[in-house]
């Protein structure tokens, strides 16, 4: 249909619907009398039209039944039951009925008013929460928030972008050009081989050997392809073939967890898959040990270290959240100094560590001098586990079990 | 509805990049013509089918902004209600799941939505995934891992009818992917790969019964004069009465992987090749455009993406035995593959249509 008709039928609609009225605006039925004049016009007669009589004693006629008097009390019925269920935004909907229908309902209007107040601020909150995760690199905690914030609102265009562009794995990067660049010269920036400048003219468009104007913004795809039945392409040192954004269609709970149909044995490049797979899917244990195992095969691979990387930060990351502070200092342990903000994290796993370990050396000290000998050992004993180099600990806990020996004998 | 925009602007910039606007923005001379990226048509953003057509109210129906109430009469059906109202009776499921009902009876009251209520499928319950499945040889007796029997392929689609499935078309996959239609609860696309004469003589006639849409991809070298494979004749035939005619290469090589005695740029024509002229043969023997791609095993990487993307497919299926949520990437899409000894609970374990994995 062209737009033009498009939008002629729509205006008709409207029209014919009374959209340009607010909906809490009851519609008359057709064949209701039509509004009363406010100013009669000049030609209006000075004199009634006479009016047919009705006969004397004659009741009126009763209105006919509401074909849609049911519908209300149905939908309310409804809404209650979405609300009991929880689902807010199914709720409303059904509640917007009831109001349609009753505009002057007490209820229905301070339920949508309610409902739709709730809605946008979780739905904000959790779009919030969502971009805060996004940023830290908390990808499946991110992609949590924004799936939540579309059940609230399944119109919002901001969390849908996320799940379905910025969660998304890239295949492409886009280059911009210096002064001077090639297609060759971009080529062996980007690929570490100016052979491959074939694919920067093929994939922007260009001509073999063209200058370009600094500047420019192009696209690369990014080149990870295995021999078939050999090892892994290696990417070269510079080579920025990682992609560390990837969000792989999740399985559906209710089927079989996803596996290769063809039966493909677990090369390092199976390996890797299934690790990109399991860090985006939140299970970062798995992804570690995926990582390692890639690693054993290709000691030099860029992608499979910043897997293993990604995974014992996100693992360190959930530690510290749960105040697993021992374990958590382990897995950023675990980490490449080079990677994020590895360094900052282990100094302050280590100094939470080390506090706590005091707070339990003086928690030790108090069963001490109460003499609650084994209350003292077990407190020291925790104080060593979260700081195996803690000054006095040690050589106090040696003491206290020499000593709950020595009262245990006699 | 709000929720269209992004997607739709994605839609621009898919058509965009298709047409060759985006690129080399600051490019100063004239790009070369690139002649594979016009093998396919350039992306269109499907036509709005929620267009109403417009209705005098009488005392059997009331407009109101959002929806339309309706009192059903004699001869009524979700369809025909779906049809009057939405101006596309295949939006029955929409008052459907609104309304809670399954049919309409006359003088029932019953909601006409107008916009959907979940475009992306997502509600507090879950997310809602599109299971896609894909079969290759069909057998009146036999059967191994890649070839069904014709009584397992009957039951399973006697299944999906009896359990309330809806079977939608790639297409409308794909534009519920890019936000573009939403698509009803228990929707599940249906696909066949290769080109098997057994597809046409057993699970065709099948499809035809169920009315069911479906899409065949396949790769050209394989249609060629023999008893087991299909002819471009039966191949036409089908796409007339509505099969999805796609492409899954030239020779079914995996496009994923570099062979062994191929270097980098050999590996590059060669890809190139599978896809181009596989989808020049598909549009010159059945005059359809070709849109989609299934890999070969399921083989992919970023370059092969890239490259599909650059010849203006508009998406790409793997075998990845996984359901498809809204933002599933449109180049790995999930299948799932039903083997010949699947009983009728693994094929219901494929079937999965909403998740809570990673929400809750």
């Amino acid at each position: 249909m062209p737009l033009s008709a498009r939008w002629t039928s729509v205006a008709l609609l409207l029209l014919l619907s009374g959209c340009a009225v607010p909906a809490t605006v009851r519609r008359e039925p057709p064949g209701s009398k039509p509004p009363l004049q406010e100013s009669p016009t000049p030609e209006a007669p000075v004199v009634a039209k006479p009016v047919p009589e009705r006969p004397l004693g004659a009741t009126p006629a009763p209105p006919p039944p509401d074909p849609f008097s049911s519908l209300p009390g149905r939908f309310r019925e409804k809404a209650l039951s979405e609300e009991r269920q929880s689902d807010a935004r199914a709720a409303l909907a059904y509640w917007r009925v009831v109001l349609a229908f009753l505009p002057e309902d007490p209820e229905a209007a301070g339920r949508v008013a309610a409902l739709e107040r709730e809605i946008r601020l979780q739905a904000m909150e959790h779009l919030r929460k969502g971009k805060e995760q996004y940023r830290e690199g908390r990808y499946a905690d991110a992609r949590k928030e924004f799936l939540v914030a579309l059940a609230y609102d399944p119109f919002l265009e901001e969390a849908a972008d996320y799940l379905k562009h910025e969660l998304a794995r890239q295949d492409v990067r886009t280059y911009v050009t210096k002064e001077g660049d090639t297609p060759a010269s971009v080529a062996r920036e980007f690929y570490n081989d100016p052979g491959k400048d074939f694919l920067v003219a093929y994939f922007n468009g260009l001509g073999a050997g063209a200058p370009l104007r600094p500047g420019t913004q192009l696209t690369l795809p990014l080149l990870d392809i295995p021999v078939a039945g050999g090892p892994r392409v290696p990417p070269s040192a510079n080579s920025p073939v990682l992609s560390l954004a990837p969000t792989p269609a999740p399985s559906t709970s209710r089927g079989p967890s996803p596996k290769s149909p063809l039966g493909r044995s677990t090369s390092p490049d199976d390996a890797l898959d299934k690790a990109r797979a399991s860090l985006h899917a939140g299970e970062y244990q798995k992804a570690a040990a995926l990582a390692e195992q890639a690693l054993d095969k290709l000691p030099a691979s860029r992608e499979a270290k910043e897997l293993r990387n990604a995974a014992y930060y996100q693992l360190g990351t959930d530690y510290l959240r749960k105040q697993e502070y021992p374990e958590a200092l382990r897995m950023f342990q675990k980490v490449e100094a080079s990677y994020k903000d590895q360094k900052e994290m282990v100094a302050r796993v280590e100094s939470r560590l080390q506090k706590e370990a005091e707070s339990h050396y003086a928690a030790g000290a108090k069963r001490f001098l109460a003499e609650d000998l084994e209350g003292a050992v077990k407190e020291w004993e925790i104080t060593l586990k979260l700081d195996p180099a803690h000054p006095k600990a040690r050589k106090d806990l040696e003491r206290a079990r020499r000593m709950l020996e020595q009262v245990k004998a006699m | 509805m709000n929720g269209r925009s992004a997607f739709s602007r994605l839609g621009t910039v898919a058509v965009l990049l298709l047409a060759g606007c985006v690129g080399p923005q600051v490019q100063p001379s004239p790009a070369p013509p690139v002649p594979e990226a016009q093998t396919l048509p350039p992306r269109v953003p499907a036509a709005p089918r929620i267009s109403p057509a417009p209705v005098a109210p009488s005392a059997t129906e009331r407009f109101f902004p959002d929806f339309v109430a309706v009192i059903a009469k004699p001869g009524d059906t979700l369809s025909s209600l779906a049809a009057r109202y939405l101006n596309d009776p295949s939006l029955d499921w929409r008052i459907a799941e609104f309304n809670g009902i399954s049919v309409v009876k006359p003088g029932q009251g019953v909601i006409v939505p107008l916009k959907p209520l979940a475009p992306g499928g997502v509600t507090p319950e879950g997310y809602q995934t599109v299971p896609v499945l894909v079969y290759h040889k069909f057998s009146k007796r036999t059967s191994d891992r890649m070839t069904v029997r014709e009584d397992a392929f009957e039951e399973q689609m006697a299944f999906l009818k009896r359990n309330g499935y809806r079977v939608i078309t790639l297409d409308d996959l794909f534009a519920f992917l890019d936000g573009k239609r939403p698509i009803p609860s228990k929707s599940v696309v249906i696909t066949f790969d290769d080109g098997w004469r057994s597809m046409y003589e057993i699970a065709y006639p099948i499809l035809r019964k169920y009315g069911y849409p479906a899409t065949l991809f396949v790769y050209t070298d394989l249609i060629r004069p023999s008893a087991s494979t299909l002819d471009w004749d039966k191949i036409r035939e089908m796409a007339r009465n509505g099969m999805d005619i796609q492409c899954h290469t030239k020779t079914h090589r995996s496009l994923g992987k570099i062979e062994a005695d191929e270097s980098f740029q050999e590996y590059f024509e060669a890809i190139r090749a599978e896809l181009v002229e596989s989808a020049r043969i598909i549009k010159r023997q059945t005059n359809k455009d070709v849109k989609y791609l299934a890999y070969p095993f399921g083989d992919t990487n970023s370059l092969v993406i890239a490259m599909a993307g650059r010849l203006g497919f508009q998406g790409a299926v793997t075998v990845v035995r996984a359901g498809n949520p809204f933002f599933a990437d449109d180049f790995r899409v999930g299948r799932a593959m039903i083997y010949g000894n699947f009983d009728l609970k693994d094929f219901q374990n494929n079937l999965g249509w909403i998740t809570d994995e990673g929400m809750k």
